[in-house]
């Protein structure tokens, strides 16, 4: 037994060995390439992008997030880190996203933006697309703080409390709804018309 | 997929985790506190936006000047950041408050995550724009 857990320790070892030689590389990549060519050369580049890319890297971990809350809620889940990291990161994600979100706003709403052409055109574009968007999305960030909050202040109890299970598995089923709304209705307003 | 005993999930825990995450049995009171007060954070929001679609004035006065009150980039941001405020700060009050006051308290958990889960719910129907239009301004 205590040779299984050495040498799953050595293992893990060496995948975090590999793992941020894997990031040296990429953090190298990144900057030898042409960074500017895949972000666009824009005044909000950046901001638009990490406001994307967090919002990316949210929808994969909601979904991972309501999949582990699934196996939570029927009573499958035998290793509470399995619904625990996906739950942090998600929390962690939609700060993140919600602040990049605020700051390409913006833009959004300076004089010659997506938001007087959409008022312009299609007010129901701005009102039911936009104003919706930016309001559910605020939900992921406290049903995922909730969620994390709970497994991490009654730890193992969660398996064995059957409401503590559902609650959980609930909060991390409404993560994925509010961060599911809002990514569509984002891709949509890009897709109408970028920043 | 075999649903697991809680004496099933335990041995695997204590062979696999070496007892990182123990049991706590806590009383049910932070975790109500900390789902109620979504909804709470939700409906203080959702009757911002009500009565900021009822009145110009009132969002571009008193709601913006919150959001300018303490958010980098409000005046960019517009009103939208005193919406988000309100969201924020009946949010996180309203969980220090009901985690004082609850903490030490066992709750009927299944039936306040539904009062909360309905609180969450309503907050979501209030600001979708058809309703929050019928509502409010007509």
């Amino acid at each position: 037994m205590q040779r299984t857990v050495r040498a799953e320790r050595l293992g893990g070892g060496w995948v975090l060995a590999g793992g941020l030689l894997f990031l040296m590389i990429l953090g190298m990549a990144i900057l030898v390439s042409p960074v500017v060519v895949l972000l666009g050369d824009g005044a909000n580049a950046f901001a638009s992008a990490m406001h994307g890319m967090m919002a990316f890297l949210l929808m994969i971990t909601a979904t991972i997030g309501l999949y582990q809350g699934y196996r939570l809620f029927r009573g499958d889940l035998a290793d509470l880190h399995d619904v625990l990291l996906p739950s942090v990161v998600n929390a962690v994600l939609a700060l993140f996203t919600i602040v990049f979100g605020n700051w390409i706003y913006i833009p959004y709403r300076a004089p010659g933006g997506p938001r007087e052409l959409f008022l312009q055109s299609s007010p129901m574009v701005h009102s039911i697309f936009f104003e919706f968007k930016e309001y559910i999305a605020l939900f992921a960030l406290p049903l995922a703080v909730a969620a994390a909050f709970i497994l991490l202040y009654y730890k193992t109890d969660v398996l064995h409390r059957p409401w503590l299970r559902y609650s959980v598995a609930v909060l991390l089923g409404l993560v994925f709804f509010a961060v599911m709304v809002a990514f569509g209705l984002g891709a949509a307003i890009t897709k109408l018309q970028a920043a | 997929m075999a649903t697991l005993t809680p004496e099933q999930i335990t041995a695997i825990q204590a062979d696999t985790r070496d007892g990182e995450m123990d049991s706590t049995t806590r009383p049910s009171g932070a975790a109500v506190a900390a789902m109620l007060s979504i909804g709470i954070g939700a409906l203080a929001m959702a009757i911002v936006v009500g009565a900021s679609d009822l009145s110009t004035s009132f969002q571009n006065g008193f709601v913006h000047s919150i959001g300018k009150a303490w958010m980098p980039g409000a005046q960019g941001i517009g009103p939208y950041s005193g919406k988000l405020t309100f969201f924020l700060v009946g949010w996180i009050l309203s969980w220090a408050i009901g985690h004082m006051l609850l903490k030490n308290r066992d709750l009927d958990l299944g039936k306040w995550a539904v009062v909360s889960f309905t609180l969450i719910s309503l907050g979501i129907l209030l600001i979708w724009p058809p309703i929050t239009q019928l509502i409010w301004v007509h």
